[in-house]
């Protein structure tokens, strides 16, 4: 067993060289496939998701033409999650439809069916969500969910503000941001708290603690993880204004010669 | 959460139409703000601009009975916004009700304003979203139920063409009979391509069609490209190109719908109405214009009659087959622009 001083030494730095308070380096890029509505690419140190949005389209699948017809006066939102066979420390032949990955799927559904703003989205009309992890490293359904966001506002559906996520795990009583899963998974599973908030607006849409944790603890956690998700919204809004001053200029450019 | 509005209402003086307020939750903003207040009362912080950029979830404005807000705008509920936490809100002298007093934007894109709607304008837009009087190319899924056919325009969801707003192949203009009903598939089946006009846009995004001249109709004998609807310029819609440049002089002229749904259509121009024999030179003619089209949509170029001209101008020394090469058409896109 790892004792708590060989994840943070006495200089105050992680295994990997960050401070407690440090995130892993955020790489993104936004609208990779060319034919999604809209797509997003994103890294979180070693974590490496891409995520496919269509929609709003005709409903076509069958679980989504269920959820239509008991509210026939909102759109559904359907979220595929799923992992490379070589996402993870050891090749498995197919990560898709255990219980873990399709918790992942609900959880997202549902922390973007309140992100979206279901009442500007014509009624019974399906968004799909493709979500692939290509390479596991703790975080998992924290660079979902950043990376989700990016790929909704490149597809131009309306939400109501930012989706952004961060987490934070306690490791023997000190507070460490945005663990890897070397951190995630130490003494057997630390306690690690996910949450994703609205920055702008305010509220918390998404909240998991995975393991057992005293009340007291609680606060500090999610407060640590809040900070990161704020961090990551001012990159993510760096990132789209870029995105869109580019568009802009090529298409606005042209209109007015 | 720093990231809320900072500004308490007292301080704003009634809003000027002319200047829309900007309060985002920047720290910068916020010490702007604490500056005005030394200052004495003004109009507010910040101003958003006609064409300025937004992205979702930033304020344009606080609301006012004199601006009304059209697409992709937003005033958040202020039951949305109960499960903030009162220490936010205590901390930044607001309540629900005040956070729920702004205009904000859904979407990353442009701010517009005419008179006093105020909307924005998203820089990107993958589903068509429908204007009366567009000219639409779409496809029939299904044959009824009812005297109607459903269309896919590219659009958030299916559409609608009545029997009764087509010309039928006669071009004659009649009322429609039961007769007509029942043919209705040796029409118009599932598959087939047309060219037609929005009519209208219901309530709940509906698109219906109608063809308003002979000009519209079924479609045949050319090529479908699919674009994202914001690259489409909107200007003439139906247009010919009498000779591709840098195609075999002669060889014939090629025609272009530039559907705003994104749905481009090219076909080859028939020397006389009615025949279908093209002339391998005429379709490598369209090739090259098809080429042109897909090289101008992977770079995020508007299309129009003139990019498109101009694409095919600078393609000249390739064969129209070698555009699809990521490489070729990264060249020719820089030479044409230049």
């Amino acid at each position: 067993m790892f004792a708590s001083r060989e994840f943070v030494s006495p200089e105050g730095l992680r295994l990997d060289g960050r401070r407690v308070n440090e995130l892993r380096r955020l790489r993104v890029r936004s609208g990779p496939l060319t034919d999604a509505d809209g797509s997003s690419y994103l890294e979180l140190g070693n974590t490496r998701v891409l995520v496919a949005v269509y929609g709003p389209r005709e409903v076509s699948s069958a679980k989504a033409a269920r959820q239509t017809t008991q509210s026939s006066d909102r759109a559904t939102v359907c979220c595929q999650f799923s992992m490379a066979t070589f996402s993870g420390g050891e090749r498995r032949r197919k990560i898709k439809g255990d219980r873990r990955t399709m918790s992942h799927a609900s959880a997202l559904e549902k922390a973007f069916s309140s992100t979206i703003a279901i009442d500007k989205i014509p009624p019974r009309s399906q968004i799909d969500i493709f979500v692939e992890v290509l390479q596991s490293d703790g975080g998992m359904l924290v660079a979902c969910i950043n990376a989700t966001t990016l790929a909704l506002i490149d597809a131009g559906i309306e939400i109501r503000d930012y989706l952004c996520a961060s987490s934070s795990a306690l490791l023997n009583d000190i507070t460490v941001i945005d663990p890897n899963q070397n951190e995630e998974q130490s003494f057997g599973g630390s306690p690690t708290a996910t949450v994703a908030v609205l920055p702008v607006t305010g509220g918390v849409v998404y909240l998991d603690v995975d393991t057992r944790l005293h009340i007291d603890r609680l606060e500090e956690l999610v407060n640590q993880a809040t900070t990161g998700a704020l961090t990551i919204h001012t990159l993510l809004e760096k990132v789209v204004r870029d995105r869109t001053q580019s568009t802009v200029s090529t298409t606005s450019a042209q209109q007015n010669a | 959460m720093n990231a809320c509005i900072l500004v308490p209402a007292s301080r704003h003086a009634p809003l000027d139409t002319e200047s829309f307020v900007r309060a985002t939750g920047r720290q910068q903003k916020a010490q702007d703000a604490e500056m005005d207040d030394t200052n004495g009362p003004t109009n507010g912080p910040v101003t958003v601009t006609d064409s300025q950029l937004v992205t979702p979830g930033e304020v344009l404005t606080m609301v006012d009975n004199r601006l009304t807000h059209g697409h992709c705008t937003r005033i958040i509920p202020a039951y949305e916004l109960s499960s903030i936490s009162p220490d936010v809100l205590t901390e930044q002298q607001a309540t629900p009700e005040l956070l729920s007093r702004y205009i904000r934007s859904t979407v990353a894109g442009t701010v517009s304003r005419i008179n006093s709607l105020l909307t924005v304008v998203p820089s990107r837009l993958p589903r068509y979203r429908g204007h009366t009087g567009d000219v639409v190319v779409g496809r029939i899924i299904a044959v009824g139920p009812g005297p109607r056919w459903r269309i896919d325009l590219n659009a958030r969801c299916f559409g609608v063409m009545r029997l009764s707003s087509i010309l039928l192949p006669d071009g004659v203009q009649r009322r429609k009979s039961q007769d007509d009903e029942l043919q209705m598939r040796t029409y118009f089946k599932e598959g087939d391509l047309f060219s037609a006009e929005v009519q209208s846009i219901g309530h709940d995004s509906m698109i219906s069609v109608h063809f308003r001249n002979n000009k519209f109709g079924k479609l045949s004998h050319g090529t479908l490209i699919t674009v994202p609807p914001h690259l489409v310029l909107r200007s003439i819609q139906f247009t010919s190109i009498p000779s591709v440049p840098g195609s075999e002089h002669n060889s014939g002229a090629v025609d272009v719908i530039l559907s705003l749904n994104g749905y481009i259509w090219v076909a080859p121009k028939p020397m006389e109405a009615g025949d279908s024999d093209f002339s391998p030179a005429h379709r490598l003619a369209a090739a090259r214009v098809c080429a042109a089209i897909r090289a101008l949509a992977s770079h995020e170029r508007m299309i129009s009659n003139q990019s498109i001209l101009m694409v095919c101008e600078a393609s000249a020394s390739y064969s129209p087959a070698s555009l699809s090469r990521p490489e070729i058409a990264a060249k020719v896109i820089a030479e044409a622009i230049r």
